[in-house]
C-alpha cells in the first residue's frame, strides 16, 4: 500500500472513530471571562509561567516575523498544508482574552479551544497534557500578563479532508494520552524533572521524533531524529544519537554552543534563544535526562580532516576565502589565539556527519544569527555572496573533507530548495 | 591565474590567489580603499559592498566566486566625482565620528534603499542592524538614512 | 568647506627659504621623501609660538598640534580657535597633528583635555602672533595699534593702507615666546568659534576618500601579520616552517616569543599567519574569572590614595548605616578597525606611522626598545579607526618597527580582529565599597568610599612586542587617572574616600574613555540614589540640596536638566506592580574631576520583568562645558558618550580563561547595534565668556548610574554590577520576589 492510500485509509478510520467517539468526547463551549479576571495575579506565578513559556518556545511559533510577541500569524508548513499559529495575547477579539483558566487548561490537555472546536496537533497539546495543573495555570497567568495585541491570524490552508477539525476527535482517541506525567521510580529527582520537562512543556520530540502518515509522533522511534521544516533534528536517543555529557548539553542548551558539539542553528537556534532565559536548574534537569538517553562515553568526537578533496580544488578556494578564518581545523582547534571565539572544526558538529545535507546547506545559506545582537555563536549567511553552484560545491567539499560519510545525494536540489525558503522557514 | 571582475562598471583583472577575498582585491590591487577591514569574520560590516544587488561582506567573498558578477563600492556611488545621494545625506547629518564603519554603513543604507525606497523607522533599524559602529554615531546614521530616503 | 578639508589633508612639508613652509602636494599625505628625516625639523618646544603656528607665503595658516583628532572633531575645533583669533577664513587654516618632528609634545591625547589644554596653548600662541603682527604693523604704518583692524588675514591701518600676514612675514618664523597675557578676542565678536562646522575630514570619510592609517602605504612596503601566543604567558618552542611552504615569498620572523610573518601581499600574510604551525608552552597566569571579585579583593594593596577626607567619618553620629558594593567589568576598547602601523627602519633611523595618541611618548618608548637616541626616531600620527583610549596602536607601532628592523625594509602591520580583542590593553576590573551613616534627624552624617583599583597613572603602557621579543620596555601598570571622581561633589559633614591601589590587575591595563571616572561615578551616583530612596526623597532635588550653594553652574545644570527632561519630583521607586513592562527614570550628575565640565543626565528605561531585558529608551543630557567651540562637534561627542556607554553598561563583559582572553570577536564581545540605540536629547548651556572644557568623557561618566537608578525606579531592584545583563536582572527580580 502506498503512503497516500494508507493515509486515506487512516483518515477513514479517524472519521469512523470520531463519529463513534462523538458522544463521549464532545466538548462544550466554555464561558467567557471578564477582562480583569487576572488583576492581582501573583508575580512569582507569572515569572514561573514565563520560564515555562520559554521552555515551551511558545513565542517562536506564535509570533510572525516582525510582529508583536504572541500575536500569532506565523505560517507553519506541515505535510498536510499550512497552518497559521493563533494569537494568544489577551486580546478579547482576536486573542484568548475571553478564555478562562479552565478553557486554557482544556486546550493544553485536550486540544480543544474555548468554543469547543478541535485544534490541530501542530499545537503540541499531546505534550502539554503531561504538565501539572500548577504549571499550566502559571503559563495561563503569564499569557494574561503580556500586552494584548489585535491581530487576526490568517485562515489555515488545509485541503480536504484535513480541514475537517472534527476528525481530530478520532485522532485524539488514538494518539492523545492525556493527563500529567508520572515520575519513574528509581531515578533521581533531576532526571524525573528533566523527563517531565522534555516530554511535557519543552515538547522536544515534536521535532526530534519522526511522525506517521497522519502526523502523530511514532512512539516506537521516540527521539530517533526527524526532518522538520527543511532541517534535520538529530537523534537524541537510540543508535543514531551522538553522545553528550550532561555539562556539554547544559552549556549547549543555555548558550547555544558547545565547544565539543558546535552551535545550535535553525529551529534549534530559536529554541535555545529562549532556553537561555530559563532557570539553570531546569536546564540542568533537561541535560540530566537527555544525556542519559545517549552514550555519554562517546561524547568526545574525533576530529576528521581528510584533506583537500582531489576533485574539489575550486571549492577549496571558496573554503579558504570564505570559511577557513573560522573553521580551518588548525585555527579552530588549535589552542586559542588565532580563532574567533565560536569557530569550530566542522567535524565537531552533527551537520557534516548527517545522512542528509540539509543542515549543512541551510547553515551555509542562512548562517547562524540568533545570537548576533546579544552575543553567542554567530555565522554570516552566504546566500547573497555565493551562487547556488558554489554553495553546492562547498557542501560537497565539507562533507568529503570533514566526515567519513558517503557523498550526499542531490546536494544541488537541496541548495535550491534552501535558497527558495529563506532562513526562518 | 587571473580573474576578471567588474567593479563600479569597470573590468579589472585580479592576479594571484583565487581564494583572496574581494576586500583585498579592492584595497590592494584596484586601489579602492572605501571598504575597510574590520573583522574578517562577517561580523561588523565595515567591508560591506554590493554584489549583484545584494549587500555582502567583502572580507568573506573569494574573488574566485566573482567571475561575471558586478560589484559596487562606496566609490561607485559618486556622481561625477561628487557625493551621491546617500553620501550627501550622511554629510548633511555629519554622520561620522571616526568614520571607519561609515563606508559599510553607506553601502548597507544604499542596499536598504534600493530594496525599499521608503522604509519605516523599524525597517531602517532592521536593515542597518548588520553593521557595527563603536563611536555611537548610530543616531546620526539613522537620521542620515531617513534623509536619504526623503531625497 | 571642501577646500578647508583639502587644505588639511593634502599638505606635505617642504623646506623653503626663510624657514619651514607648507605646500600642497598630490594626495599622498606625508610621503616617505618628506619623512626620512628624524629628529626635529622645526621648533617643537612648548611655550614658543613657532611650535604651534606658521603662516606661509600664500597666507595659509598651519597649526601644529601635539593633541590629535581620532574622530572627536578637535582638529576642527583647533582650526576654529585659530581662525577666530587670527581673523582668517576657516578654509585658510590647516592642522598637522602628532608628528614628533613638527609638533610640540603636549602630552597624550586623553582625559578630555585636547581643547581645554591643547587648544588653549594653540589659541594663546595665535593671540601672541596676532598681537606681535599688529605691533609690527602699527610701527610700520605709524598709527596707534587700536586703529588697526584685521579682515581675512589682512591688517588695515584705517587710512586705506593695508598689509596681509603673508606679506608681513614672507614665510618667516615668528621667533616669539607665547605670551600668556596676550589678549584673546572678545567672545562677543566671535564669528567662527561657536558656529556648528562640518568636522574636518568628514566628507571623505563618507565617500571613501579619507586616508586612514589603515589605508597608508609607502613604496617598497611588505605586509606583515603577527602570530600571538595562545596564552598571555607562553614560550615559543618551535615553528614549523613547512606548514606554510605552499604560500609564496613568506618570511617568518621570530625573536624570542615574538612571532610574525611577512609577505609581499596582504592576503598571503593573512593566510600565512593563520596557517603557520607554532608550538608553545603555555602558562595559566590569569585568575579564575568566576571569582574575579574575590581575586580583586585579595590582591595586595601597595598604597592608599586618600582622595577626600573631611571631618571624621568614624566619629559621625547615627545608628543607621547603609552599605553597598559595586563592580564594573573589564572592557576592551573595541575599535572597529584593528590597530595598524607602518615602519621604515633603515640606516639606524626609524620612521613610524601609527594612530598613537601620544607620539612623543611612543618615540621615547621605541628609543628604549631599540636602544637608539630619540633623535633617530620620528613618530607620525595618522588618524585611524577610533580608539577611545590607549588600544593597540602603540603596540602595532612596536611590531612594525621591530619587523622593519629585522627584515630591512618598510613593513605594514595590520592586527587581525583576534589580535585586537585579545591583546589590546583593557579597562581594569573595578570594585567599590560604599557606606553611609544616617543620623537621628534623617541626614547623612558620613560618606565613606573604598575603591579597589590598580596602581599607576597615565604613563607609558608597556609595549607588547617589546615584551615578547624580550626588549626593554617599562613594566609599570598604566591604567590612566582612575582615582579621579572617587571624591564626591556633595557637602556631607564627614567624607572619606580612599583608593586602595592594587599591586596587580588581570591583563595589561590602560585607559578607555573616562577611565576610573566612569566606574567611580557609577558607584557614587548609584549610591547617592540609594540614600535618596532610603530617605524617601526626590533624587534630583536631594542632589541639588547637597551641592555647594556657591557652585551656581552645577545648580544651573540640574535646574536645566529638570526643566527640559520634564522631571517630576517624587522619590524612587515608582509604585507599579503586576506589569511585565516596567518603566522608570533615573538621573546622575557629575562635576568632572570636581573641577570642570558639569553634566546631568536623565535616563528613561523599560525593564521586562520576565526576561530581565533592559531597554534604554532615551537620555536627556544637560551640560556646561564652558565656551563651546563647535556645537555640532559637542553634540556628536555627547551622542557618542551616551550610546557607547549604554553599550558598555548593558552588554560588555570581557571574558578570559586561566590562559588568555576568550572574547576574541564581536560574537563573544557583543556591542550595541541599531535596534537598541536610545534617543539622545541634549541641552547645552552656553558660556561664551568662560574657558572651554572637554566633552569627550564627562557625559560618559554618568550613563551607567543613570541607567541603574532608572532600573531601580522601574523595578525596585538595584543593579550594582556592570554590565547589567538580563541574567543578573532576572536574578535580582527573583530575589526581590522572594
Amino acid at each position: 500500500m502506498t503512503m497516500k492510500r494508507l493515509s486515506i485509509a487512516i483518515v477513514g478510520v479517524l472519521a469512523l472513530l470520531a463519529v463513534a467517539a462523538f458522544a463521549t468526547i464532545w466538548q462544550p463551549e466554555l464561558d467567557e471571562v471578564d477582562e480583569h479576571s487576572m488583576v492581582g495575579a501573583d508575580q512569582s506565578q507569572i515569572a514561573r509561567g514565563y520560564d515555562l513559556a520559554q521552555l515551551g518556545n511558545c513565542q517562536s511559533c506564535h509570533t510572525a516575523e516582525g510582529s508583536e510577541p504572541y500575536a500569532g500569524g506565523r505560517a507553519l508548513a506541515t505535510p498536510f498544508g499550512t497552518i497559521f499559529s493563533v494569537n494568544i495575547t489577551p486580546d478579547r477579539e482576536t486573542g484568548i482574552g475571553t478564555w478562562s483558566q479552565e478553557a486554557f487548561s482544556r486546550a493544553m490537555r485536550k486540544g480543544v479551544d474555548r468554543e469547543g472546536t478541535h485544534l490541530y496537533p501542530a499545537f503540541p497539546y499531546t505534550h502539554f497534557t503531561k504538565m501539572t495543573d500548577a504549571d499550566i495555570d502559571a503559563v495561563y497567568a503569564y499569557l494574561r500578563s503580556v500586552p494584548a495585541v489585535r491581530n487576526e491570524a490568517p485562515d489555515n490552508s488545509l485541503p480536504f479532508p484535513y480541514n475537517i477539525r472534527a476528525l481530530m476527535a478520532g485522532w485524539n482517541l488514538l494518539f492523545l494520552d492525556d493527563g500529567p506525567l508520572q515520575a519513574v521510580g528509581g531515578q533521581s529527582e533531576a532526571w524525573n524533572r528533566g523527563r517531565y520537562l522534555v516530554d511535557g512543556v519543552a515538547h522536544c520530540s515534536a521535532c526530534h521524533t519522526p511522525r506517521n502518515s497522519v502526523g502523530a509522533e511514532d512512539s516506537s522511534a521516540a527521539l530517533a531524529g526527524a526532518e522538520i521544516n527543511g532541517w534535520y533534528a538529530p537523534a537524541l536517543a537510540g543508535e543514531g544519537a551522538r553522545g553528550w555529557t550532561k555539562p556539554q548539553l547544559a552549556t549547549y542548551l543555555s548558550t547555544g554552543f558547545s565547544r565539543a558539539h558546535g552551535a545550535a542553528a535553525g529551529p534549534m537556534g530559536e529554541t535555545v534563544a529562549d532556553l537561555a532565559k530559563v532557570a539553570p536548574a531546569d536546564i540542568s534537569a533537561i541535560a540530566t535526562y537527555i544525556s542519559s538517553l545517549t552514550d555519554e562515553r562517546a561524547a568526545t568526537i574525533a576530529v576528521v580532516d581528510n584533506g583537500v578533496p582531489d576533485n574539489l580544488a575550486a571549492a577549496h578556494d571558496l573554503w579558504v576565502g570564505a570559511c577557513a578564518s573560522c573553521h580551518e581545523p588548525s585555527a579552530a582547534t588549535g589552542q586559542g589565539g588565532k580563532n574567533p571565539s565560536y569557530g569550530v572544526a566542522l567535524s565537531t558538529g552533527y551537520a557534516v556527519h548527517s545522512p542528509q545535507p540539509l543542515n549543512t546547506v541551510r547553515t551555509i545559506v542562512g548562517g547562524v544569527d540568533f545570537y548576533r545582537d546579544m552575543g553567542g555563536p554567530y555565522m554570516p549567511g552566504f546566500e547573497g555572496s555565493l551562487t547556488t553552484v558554489q554553495i553546492a560545491e562547498l557542501t560537497r567539499y565539507v562533507r568529503a573533507r570533514f566526515s567519513d560519510g558517503a557523498a550526499w545525494d542531490d546536494v544541488g536540489g537541496t541548495v535550491q530548495n534552501a535558497l527558495s525558503k529563506g532562513n526562518r522557514q | 591565474m587571473s580573474i576578471s571582475i567588474e567593479v563600479n562598471g569597470t573590468k579589472h583583472d585580479i592576479d594571484g590567489d583565487p581564494s583572496m577575498p574581494l576586500l583585498y582585491a579592492l584595497r590592494d590591487q584596484i586601489g579602492l580603499r572605501g571598504a575597510k577591514f574590520g573583522c574578517g569574520l562577517g561580523q561588523c560590516g565595515a567591508c560591506t559592498v554590493i554584489v549583484d544587488g545584494r549587500a555582502v561582506f567583502s572580507c568573506l567573498m573569494p574573488v574566485s566566486a566573482l567571475e561575471g558578477r558586478a560589484v559596487t563600492t562606496t566609490e561607485g556611488l559618486l556622481e561625477d566625482g561628487k557625493p551621491g545621494k546617500v553620501h550627501q545625506a550622511f554629510i548633511d547629518e555629519q554622520a561620522a565620528q571616526c568614520g571607519y564603519c561609515i563606508s559599510g554603513m553607506v553601502m548597507r543604507a544604499q542596499h536598504l534603499l534600493e530594496r525599499n525606497p521608503d522604509p519605516s523607522d523599524d525597517g531602517i533599524l532592521t536593515g542597518m542592524q548588520t553593521n557595527l559602529c563603536r563611536c555611537g554615531t548610530h543616531a546620526a546614521i539613522i537620521r542620515a538614512v531617513k534623509r536619504a530616503a526623503r531625497t | 568647506m571642501t577646500s578647508f578639508a583639502q587644505n588639511l589633508t593634502r599638505r606635505s612639508l617642504l623646506k623653503g627659504a626663510g624657514g619651514l613652509v607648507v605646500a600642497f602636494s598630490a594626495s599622498r599625505g606625508f610621503g616617505p621623501a618628506a619623512a626620512q628625516e628624524t629628529g626635529t625639523l622645526k621648533s617643537v618646544a612648548e611655550g614658543v609660538v613657532d611650535s604651534y603656528l606658521s603662516i606661509d607665503a600664500d597666507g595659509l595658516v598651519t597649526i601644529y598640534s601635539g593633541k590629535i583628532d581620532y574622530g572627536t572633531g578637535v582638529r576642527t575645533g583647533f582650526a576654529q580657535m585659530v581662525a577666530e583669533e587670527l581673523s582668517v577664513p576657516l578654509d585658510r587654516v590647516g592642522v598637522i597633528e602628532g608628528d614628533t618632528a613638527l609638533t610640540p609634545d603636549q602630552g597624550p591625547t586623553y582625559g578630555s583635555l585636547s581643547i581645554e589644554v591643547g587648544g588653549k596653548a594653540i589659541r594663546q600662541a595665535a593671540a601672541t602672533a596676532r598681537e606681535a603682527m599688529l605691533d609690527a604693523v602699527a610701527e610700520r604704518f605709524s598709527v596707534g595699534k587700536e586703529k588697526l583692524s584685521i579682515t581675512d588675514g589682512v591688517i588695515g591701518g584705517g587710512g586705506g593702507e593695508e598689509i596681509s600676514y603673508s606679506e608681513l612675514l614672507k614665510g618667516a618664523h615668528f621667533f616669539l615666546d607665547v605670551d600668556e597675557n596676550a589678549k584673546l578676542k572678545d567672545p562677543k565678536t566671535f564669528t567662527i568659534v561657536g558656529q556648528s562646522i562640518t568636522r574636518n575630514g568628514l566628507p571623505g570619510k563618507i565617500t571613501g576618500a579619507f586616508h586612514y592609517m589603515q589605508d597608508f602605504k609607502i613604496d617598497g612596503m611588505a605586509h606583515a601579520r603577527v602570530v600571538r601566543p595562545p596564552a598571555m604567558e607562553a614560550t615559543l618552542d618551535n615553528v614549523d616552517e613547512s606548514s606554510i611552504a605552499h604560500l609564496p615569498d613568506v618570511q617568518i620572523v621570530r625573536k624570542g616569543n615574538f612571532l610574525a610573518v611577512v609577505a609581499e601581499t596582504e592576503w598571503t600574510a593573512v593566510r600565512a599567519a593563520r596557517e603557520l604551525t607554532a608550538n608553545w608552552t603555555t602558562m595559566e597566569s590569569l585568575p579564575d574569572q568566576a571569582k574575579i571579585w574575590e581575586h580583586v579583593r585579595q590582591t595586595p594593596i601597595v598604597k592608599d590614595d586618600v582622595t577626600s577626607d573631611i571631618g571624621d567619618v568614624d566619629a559621625a553620629k547615627g545608628e543607621r548605616e547603609i552599605t553597598a558594593t559595586y563592580d564594573f567589568a573589564l572592557h576592551t576598547h573595541g575599535s572597529i578597525g584593528p590597530s595598524c602601523s607602518v615602519a621604515d627602519f633603515s640606516n639606524g633611523k626609524l620612521v613610524s606611522w601609527s594612530s598613537s595618541q601620544a607620539t612623543h611618548r611612543l618615540r621615547r618608548q621605541l628609543a628604549d626598545m631599540f636602544s637608539i637616541p630619540t633623535d633617530d626616531i620620528r613618530c607620525i600620527y595618522i588618524e585611524g579607526a577610533g580608539c577611545y583610549g590607549r588600544n593597540g596602536h602603540e603596540d602595532a607601532a612596536a611590531d612594525a618597527a621591530l619587523l622593519s628592523r629585522e627584515i630591512g625594509r618598510p613593513v605594514r602591520v595590520q592586527w587581525m580582529r583576534h589580535d585586537e580583542h585579545g591583546w589590546d590593553p583593557k579597562g581594569p576590573p573595578t570594585l567599590i565599597d560604599l557606606s553611609a551613616r544616617i543620623d537621628d534627624a534623617g541626614e547623612v552624617s558620613a560618606w565613606k568610599g573604598e575603591f579597589f583599583i590598580p596602581q599607576g597613572a597615565g604613563g607609558r603602557v608597556a609595549l607588547l612586542g617589546a615584551n615578547l621579543a624580550d626588549l626593554p620596555t617599562s613594566q609599570d601598570l598604566n591604567p590612566g587617572g582612575i582615582a579621579n571622581d572617587s571624591a564626591i561633589p556633595y557637602g556631607f559633614p564627614n567624607v572619606r574616600t580612599t583608593c586602595h591601589r592594587l599591586e596587580t590587575t588581570p591583563l595589561r591595563p590602560s585607559w578607555i574613555r573616562a577611565p576610573g571616572r566612569m566606574q567611580n561615578t557609577f558607584a557614587n551616583e548609584s549610591f547617592l540614589d540609594e540614600i535618596a530612596a532610603e530617605l524617601g526623597v526626590d533624587p534630583l532635588t536631594y542632589r541639588r540640596g547637597l551641592i555647594d550653594p556657591s557652585d551656581g553652574r552645577g545648580l544651573e545644570v540640574l535646574d536645566r536638566l529638570k526643566e527640559f527632561s520634564k522631571w517630576e519630583e517624587r522619590p524612587s521607586p515608582r509604585s507599579q506592580q503586576g506589569e511585565t513592562s516596567l518603566t522608570g527614570r533615573g538621573m546622575a550628575y557629575v562635576k568632572y574631576e570636581l573641577r570642570r565640565t558639569y553634566v546631568g543626565v536623565v535616563a528613561d528605561v523599560t525593564v521586562d520583568a520576565n526576561s530581565g531585558g533592559i531597554r534604554v529608551d532615551r537620555f536627556y543630557v544637560a551640560q556646561d562645558c564652558g565656551q563651546i567651540i563647535n556645537p555640532a562637534g559637542v553634540h556628536a561627542q555627547l551622542e557618542g558618550c551616551v550610546i557607547q556607554t549604554t553599550s558598555r553598561t548593558l552588554m560588555e563583559d570581557l571574558t578570559f580563561d586561566r590562559k588568555m582572553v576568550t572574547s576574541l570577536d564581536w560574537a563573544s564581545y557583543p556591542i550595541m547595534r541599531f535596534k537598541d540605540v536610545p534617543e539622545v536629547h541634549i541641552d547645552l548651556i552656553e558660556r561664551p565668556n568662560d574657558v572651554p572644557w572637554g566633552v569627550g568623557e564627562p557625559a560618559a561618566a554618568v550613563v551607567s548610574a543613570a541607567i541603574s537608578n532608572a532600573v531601580f525606579d522601574a523595578a525596585s531592584i538595584r543593579l550594582r554590577s556592570v554590565p547589567f545583563k538580563p541574567a543578573k536582572v532576572r536574578a535580582a527580580l527573583a530575589e526581590m520576589r522572594g
